[in-house]
């Protein structure tokens, strides 16, 4: 389905290649924000969890979610980096 | 009956393990532009500099989004994440097509850079939270955590 999509758009974009190679990479971003965004939401709700069940322990929940987003993040950038090279580079 | 954290800035965990990113980020950080800066010369140097100086601002953006959502609610913590996780990854794409066509920016020591110190920077840290967590005793005075 994305691969039709990506066909019918490059061909209206006009110039094949270019454009092929442009909406992949968007297409790519788009679709590498998706997971981190999912990861993100499990860990936040997990920690706010934890934070209503034990609100002495809210600091240790709220370093680790912190972690745990920044690592969850990582894919995202990761996918930055790929429309990065795969675009313009 | 139970202690609550202080929910103000000052004594925020995720705020003092971002400023400890930040800081490791400044000590280590110049060695990965040096290497770029040896591969790929000046335009690496900048490149590799505005990808690092981005990292740790998305470190700070992320800690401080944290600390004020957390004040209000559960409900306004989950929105701010959300909503700063895209509203950074914005940042993150507008700074680079900001500087993509001067002539001292260079993609690969930019992308390299941007991963590998977010990485080594998260790896770094957690080591010494972990330890601080499985052995509350050893850690540093004044520590928030």
């Amino acid at each position: 389905m994305l691969a039709l999509i990506s066909t019918i758009l490059a061909q209206l974009a006009g110039d094949g290649e270019a454009g092929m190679k442009a909406i992949g990479a968007g297409l790519g971003y788009g679709l590498a924000a998706i997971g981190p965004g999912v990861g993100i939401g499990i860990v936040v709700g997990n920690a706010i969890t934890a934070m209503a069940r034990q609100p002495e322990s809210a600091g240790v929940a709220r370093t680790t979610m912190f972690l745990g987003i920044a690592f969850t993040e990582a894919l995202a950038l990761i996918g930055f980096v790929v429309f990065v090279l795969l675009a313009f580079a | 009956m139970t202690k609550p954290v202080p929910q103000s800035g000052e004594g925020a965990p995720e705020r003092a393990v971002a400023h400890d990113i930040i800081r490791r980020g400044l000590i280590g950080g110049p060695v990965l532009v040096g290497v770029c800066a040896g591969v790929w010369g000046f335009d690496g140097l900048w490149s590799s500099g505005y990808a690092l100086g981005l990292i740790l601002a998305n470190f700070w953006l992320a800690a401080s989004l944290i600390t004020w959502s957390v004040r209000i609610s559960p409900t306004m913590l989950m929105a701010g994440v959300m909503g700063g996780y895209f509203i950074r990854l914005g940042i993150l794409t507008g700074a680079y097509f900001l500087v993509r066509n001067t002539g001292w920016f260079e993609a690969l020591p930019f992308v390299i850079t941007l991963v590998l110190a977010h990485i080594v920077l998260l790896v770094w840290e957690t080591r010494y939270v972990s330890m601080s967590l499985a052995y509350p005793g050893l850690k540093p005075q004044g520590a928030a955590q």
